[in-house]
């Protein structure tokens, strides 16, 4: 028992010790190779040397590495692989330098050194990504160019949640997204994994993590809800957390008998539990949120135009530091007329939020925002705008916000827009648009959320006394 | 030679006089010795200047200017926040919080579990627990618990997400007021709205991105640093106002001082400072000159900006209104309109919600209801105005009081009061945010049967700090400020964005 935790904790000392061989042998190759120039003959002394604590220090990486893998917790199948070519460096490593220090008269004993460093080169760079992968996970290399972790979440798609496998369609997802990476197959972190049906009933190194039908006592569930400062807590700080609605749907599956083949319909379910469900179903996203700004990237804006714009006391901001897109306002001035718009021109690539509120624009001025096929919110509140000028708009597909307060528009104005589908708001408060209006707006803009506005709070008792104290 | 010359002139005499003043034998010699060695730091820094890789990109046009208007880490829902805080803590027991429970355990003694290793700022030995002062109705298409104190918010309870379980660590009322409003609950951290304006910018030069309102006759007892600006560049803080007399104190010209004089001095004071700037790099110069200028533009803006007389009669009707007082209705309907005009984040405070039971004024059955009348007409016309203008999906309005107050009724040095009151309570009261991208109607954290403990969906200021950060496009965690060696953040190094609520 003593040698075995001996030998542990000499295991331990590997990730620390690899780092030796991978840079002691790569100094050595650089030196061998230098060599052979006249102007760095002085290093011809370090090669041996260097050649000699390289195959050492690997040496002794390997026997520390097969002590830490003896302990189980790594994927197999990059182990193994990583296990054999860590010691092929290693004997690579003593040949080479054997073959180095004989340095015979035979031609084939000359190349032959050159010939092994380049085969160890190769060798340490794939040993050396294979234990990258064991420690920081499949594709921890490639993930920064690549989606985003938040990106490959896996949503499972559920026509019908009643009619779902309560494990394969609601649990197991959960749990893939939020546990597998380390509870899985390319790590067991306390000897524990999750993927499978048979691994969850097994448990880690301190035994089951499930009592079936008693949530409050099975490990799962209390370390998902310990406090985040409790270093128990799982997943552990810094890693994407399960929303409350999965833990509640957790706490639920275990109370229910943590059932691993049961439709969600013979399973008792509780008024709190029943809405988090329904959430799960696909058609449950009646209005699919659409995006803030356009996905497609844009070039950079022309400066002088912006500039130009600014001059004229506009705002001219990207909409974020991440993007080229740009929300352009007039807050700051009031000196704005049609023909200021020209000067937007050169932006109808970018301009995507545009407030015009309070400027002297006209119809005529939208002649130029009409041409503006990114826009998505338009501001033209308290200006002299009115229904010839809103038929200019017709061609903006992607426009969602549209605000119309204080303007001379009428019904017929705004029902031009009908076509453009993107709308999700008008705003109408103070305009020429009545209450007989209101049912054609409906049924011409069905998604769309149409503010009149006009709102009147009646006179309560409260509002005009105060509470005394009773004598 | 014009007057405005001779005045520059002067002025600059005055200035050079200062430098040579400044300027001793050893400042001479550490300049001739530390100048080739700044020199060549100053190259090693590199692009270590004032907008530098901070966690806000400077765009080509911003330059020097620090309140310039600047872009969001990624495209934000809101984009101005009105934050109205209740100073002294109003009770959610008799507002949100709707336990049936407490009632029946109405004037039994508390528990000694509730008291076990507990403290209180007031409630000493053992109190009686107070059922819910107030009848509770569910309102709107959401269900949500609102109190007959609060009848006309009760009809657009469908607008607003509550939140039932904050959970502060504070329970006096500065320490607890500095940490909403800084994360911090010792003073020195820079507020919110700081955070925001240094992260935004400002979109309409003429006024401050940061404005403050008081009302309720006393300022919040943290005092000005809820609005400070901490170790922020002081062209941050907040610009507290006033909705009576003049808005901005001592912003007008003294006696003899005509506009043109006022305007030709800043300018030289600006271009001397410009000089010391390009001497020093000191970015608190860069803060005078722009409150210099701010201030001068402020006295044309701010009198317009601040004058709610010219709204019409309705909109007086609607929030009721009172020009020329002071008064929490007042500040609301300024706040839209400073919303309107561009300013980013609002900062109301309405102190006279510590109903302790000491006094009518601070009592559950007088005080708080008459505290109640005196908001729910102005919150509830602020979110309508706001949905009516197109305002409200862009304007993230944050509710609520720096902790709330216990289940108990207070029991002062252990005697009876004259008056229903309740103590501090730290462990659970209820906010509630609306607009600016938060979903409606809904609800998120509960408390237990007695409204003591936060039992799910707990959030703490941190999360509140976090989320309204990310309404506005930032994330928390990257908003960051370089300070005495490390990178400060305003939720230190909590907080999570309660996305329960986020749409």
């Amino acid at each position: 028992m003593a040698l075995l935790s001996i030998s542990g904790i000499l295991g331990r000392f590997h990730p620390l010790l690899v780092h030796l061989p991978i840079g002691i042998l790569l100094v050595a190759i650089i030196l061998h190779w230098l060599s052979r120039r006249e102007a760095f003959n002085g290093v011809r002394l370090a090669v041996r040397i260097t050649l000699l604590l390289g195959a050492v220090s690997a040496v002794f990486s390997c026997i520390s590495g097969w002590l830490l893998a003896s302990g189980g917790e790594y994927d197999a199948a990059i182990l193994e692989p990583h296990r054999w070519l860590g010691i092929a460096v290693a004997t690579i490593a003593i040949l080479y330098y054997l073959l180095y220090s004989r340095n015979g008269s035979l031609r084939i004993l000359s190349v032959l050194p050159y010939a092994l460093s380049v085969v160890l080169f190769l060798l340490i760079t794939l040993a050396g990504h294979l234990g990258g992968t064991l420690t920081h996970g499949e594709g921890y290399l490639t993930q920064e160019w690549g989606e985003s972790a938040d990106a490959k979440e896996i949503v499972k798609i559920i026509p019908n949640v009643q009619e779902a496998n309560v494990f394969d369609d609601i649990i197991q997802p959960v749990l893939q997204n939020k546990c597998y990476s380390c509870h899985g197959a390319s790590k067991q972190k306390g000897k524990l994994r999750l993927d499978s049906k048979e691994a969850i009933l097994r448990g880690g190194e301190d035994g089951s993590v499930l009592a079936a039908g008693k949530a409050g006592e099975s490990e799962m569930y209390q370390r998902l809800t310990l406090d985040m400062l409790e270093k128990k807590h799982m997943p552990p700080k810094g890693k994407s957390q399960p929303t409350e609605a999965e833990i509640a749907l957790i706490h639920w599956w275990i109370n229910t008998g943590a059932t691993f083949d049961q439709q969600v319909k013979l399973l008792p379910q509780d008024d709190k539990i029943k809405p988090l469900l329904l959430a799960l179903q696909s058609d449950h996203h009646p209005k699919p949120s659409l995006p803030d700004i356009p996905q497609n990237p844009v070039n950079e804006a022309p400066v002088p135009a912006v500039l130009k714009l600014q001059e004229k006391g506009a705002t001219v901001v990207p909409v974020s530091t991440e993007s080229h897109y740009l929300s352009v306002n007039f807050i700051d001035t009031t000196a704005v007329d049609d023909e200021a718009m020209k000067l937007l021109e050169p932006l109808a690539p970018q301009l995507v939020w545009l407030k015009l509120g309070n400027t002297s624009v006209t119809d005529s001025g939208l002649t130029t925002i009409g041409k503006m096929p990114a826009l998505i919110k338009l501001g033209l509140e308290h200006t002299l705008v009115s229904d010839k000028g809103i038929e200019k708009l017709k061609s903006l597909s992607g426009l969602q916000y549209l605000n119309l307060t204080g303007t001379k528009v009428t019904a017929q104005g705004v029902l031009q827009l009908k076509h453009l589908a993107a709308l999700q708001s008008i705003y109408l408060y103070q305009t020429n648009v009545t209450a007989a209006d209101w049912p054609l707006l409906k049924q011409s803009f069905p998604k769309t959320v149409i503010d009149t506005g006009g709102y009147h709070l009646p006179i309560l008792e409260g509002d005009t006394t105060r509470v005394t104290q009773k004598k | 030679m014009t007057q405005k010359e001779l005045h520059n002139q002067r002025l600059i005499q005055e200035a050079n006089h200062e430098t040579l003043r400044f300027v001793t034998r050893r400042h001479f010699l550490k300049g001739g010795i530390a100048g080739l060695g700044a020199f060549a730091f100053g190259s090693l820094l590199g692009g270590c200047d004032f907008s530098g890789a901070d966690g806000r990109m400077s765009n080509a046009t911003v330059g020097n200017n620090p309140l310039a208007a600047r872009p969001p880490m990624f495209p934000g829902k809101a984009r101005s926040v009105i934050y109205l805080h209740m100073a002294g803590a109003p009770s959610q027991l008799e507002m949100f919080d709707f336990k049936p429970d407490l009632m029946k355990l109405d004037g039994k003694e508390c528990p000694p579990s509730l008291l076990e290793g507990k403290r209180f700022a007031f409630i000493r030995g053992v109190p009686k627990m107070l059922g819910p002062q107030a009848h509770f109705q569910q309102r709107g298409q959401s269900g949500a618990w609102v109190s007959d104190h609060l009848s006309h918010f009760a009809t657009v309870a469908d607008e607003v997400s509550f939140l039932k379980a904050v959970k502060t660590d504070q329970f006096n009322h500065a320490p607890a007021q500095l940490l909403m409003h800084t994360g911090g609950a010792r003073l020195g951290r820079p507020s919110m709205g700081a955070w925001v304006s240094y992260g935004l910018g400002t979109e309409n030069s003429n006024l401050p991105g940061f404005v403050v309102l008081t009302s309720g006759g006393k300022n919040p007892d943290a005092g000005k640093s809820v609005w400070g600006s901490g170790f922020l560049p002081s062209v941050y803080q907040g610009v507290q106002c006033r909705s009576e007399g003049d808005p901005v104190l001592f912003i007008n010209n003294p006696e003899g001082i005509d506009k043109d004089i006022r305007k030709a001095s800043i300018d030289a004071i600006n271009k001397v400072n410009e000089q010391s700037f390009s001497e020093f790099k000191d970015p608190e110069i860069l803060s005078r000159i722009a409150q210099y200028e701010m201030a001068y533009k402020m006295q044309m803006s701010v009198p317009g900006a601040m004058d709610i007389s010219d709204e019409p009669d309705y909109i007086h009707k609607m929030y009721g209104t009172q020009p020329g007082k002071t008064s929490f209705a007042n500040n609301v309907l300024l706040a839209r309109k400073l919303v309107e005009k561009g300013v980013r984040y609002v900062q109301l405070f309405d102190w006279g919600w510590d109903s302790h039971g000491t006094s009518p004024g601070d009592c559950l059955e007088i005080g708080l209801i008459n505290k109640c009348r005196s908001i729910d007409r102005p919150i509830t016309a602020l979110l309508l105005d706001l949905k009516q203008r197109g305002l409200l999906e862009e304007t993230l309005v944050v509710w609520g009081g720096e902790f709330g107050r216990t289940p108990m009724q207070e029991n002062r040095d252990g005697k009876e009061m004259p008056f229903k009151g309740r103590d501090h309570h730290a462990e659970a009261f209820t906010m509630w945010m609306a607009g600016g991208g938060i979903k409606k109607g809904t609800s998120h954290g509960e408390t237990d049967e007695i409204g003591y403990h936060a039992v799910s969906g707990k959030v703490e200021p941190y999360d509140i700090q976090a989320t309204v950060l990310n309404q506005l496009g930032f994330d928390h965690e990257k908003l960051i400020y370089q300070f005495q060696g490390r990178p400060f953040r305003l939720t230190d190094v909590s907080g999570r964005v309660i996305s329960e609520i986020v749409a």
